[in-house]
């Protein structure tokens, strides 16, 4: 399956992207998932794997202190899901706090992009 | 899947069981059960499934809010209280080894100890006005778990390594000093007795510190 493929590294083993720059906004990352429809922990982690096209996977201590992290500051809200199979899974619900959240965020990481970009692109003389 | 069961239980083998714990452990289980459970299906064999489902979750103490508050001067009280009475059972109990040097030297040290632990406890015990009997502090259980785990640790290499210097001393009498030691009556045989049994009189340390991590929840603020 694409899940266990090791994806999204160089040769020198190093990933693609700037690991910093994505961990800064695993929040934001998060919530955009939960726009889409309630989830539970391994859930997101796949998602986002998909999404990254297998070049980003989110690990378990980093999702859970984000999940956490929302939850108290009121962003999301979880719950137990009533499956009959297998151990109960808790599930998480974005707020209209946490939507509101995810529009500024993503309102502040795209000016900060447009910024980025014209100061640090070369304009072809590299 | 017994061994995600386990692991999980492992995880969190320093805390005490609160419900918030609860629910972080079932959640956990079931988020490593689904991952396991897709490895399977994948046709990767049972335990290196598991093994793979749980690599990256090596520690849960970020996730875990360890800050417990306490009735501090209660627990500070009790705490000497606590201590006072070991020293007094060390104190009596090495009493009849004053017959040695070893020994007069250690039960003065318990006697020093008792004294000091009485005052303490009587400077504590005096104050009762409810400003001082209701201070409230901040510990961290896991801290004192693991100065406790550290203490019992430190106090084992303590006594195995006094046993084998005892014992070197003792037993090697015939390489160190050219001459074989005799024990050539019950006195010598005393002393013998006390130089090996002494270093576990510093038992009260490791007691003292496991006491300072169970008490802590007795005296804990219910809010």
């Amino acid at each position: 399956m694409y899940w266990l493929k090791d994806g999204g590294r160089n040769r020198l083993n190093q990933p693609f992207y700037n690991s910093d720059l994505v961990r800064g906004n695993i929040d934001t990352i998060i919530l955009c998932v939960l726009l889409q429809g309630d989830n539970y922990g391994y859930q997101l982690i796949k998602e986002i794997y998909r999404k990254s096209e297998n070049r980003f996977e989110l690990k378990e201590p980093t999702l859970y202190s984000s999940l956490r992290r929302l939850e108290k500051q009121n962003m999301i809200q979880s719950y137990w899901g009533e499956e009959t199979q297998g151990g109960r899974r808790k599930y998480y619900h974005i707020t209209e706090a946490g939507r509101e959240m995810y529009r500024q965020n993503y309102a502040a990481w795209k000016a900060a992009r447009d910024l980025i970009d014209r100061l640090i692109e070369s304009g072809g003389e590299e | 899947m017994k061994e995600l069961e386990r692991f999980v239980e492992d995880l969190f083998a320093n805390y005490r069981e609160t419900r918030e714990i609860q629910e972080l452990k079932r959640e956990i289980l079931s988020n490593l059960e689904a991952k396991a459970t897709d490895y399977i299906a994948e046709g990767i064999p049972y335990l290196e499934a598991v093994h793979r489902a749980t690599r990256h979750m090596d520690t849960v103490d970020f996730l875990v809010e360890d800050h417990q508050p306490v009735y501090v001067n209660r627990y500070k009280t009790d705490l000497v209280q606590t201590a006072l009475l070991y020293l007094l059972v060390g104190w009596i109990l090495t009493i009849p080894i004053r017959m040695v040097s070893t020994g007069v030297w250690v039960n003065n040290l318990f006697t020093l100890a008792v004294a000091l632990c009485t005052v303490a406890y009587f400077l504590l015990a005096s104050k009762k006005d409810d400003h001082f009997r209701n201070a409230v502090s901040i510990i961290h259980p896991m801290k004192l778990a693991k100065r406790s785990k550290a203490a019992w640790v430190i106090w084992a290499m303590y006594v195995l390594m006094m046993t084998a210097y005892t014992a070197a001393i003792w037993f090697g009498s015939d390489l160190w000093f050219g001459r074989p030691i005799s024990i050539d009556g019950p006195y010598q045989f005393a002393v013998a007795a006390v130089d090996f049994a002494a270093p576990f009189a510093a038992i009260v340390v490791p007691l003292l510190f496991q006491t300072a991590h169970r008490l802590a929840s007795r005296y804990e603020v219910n809010v």
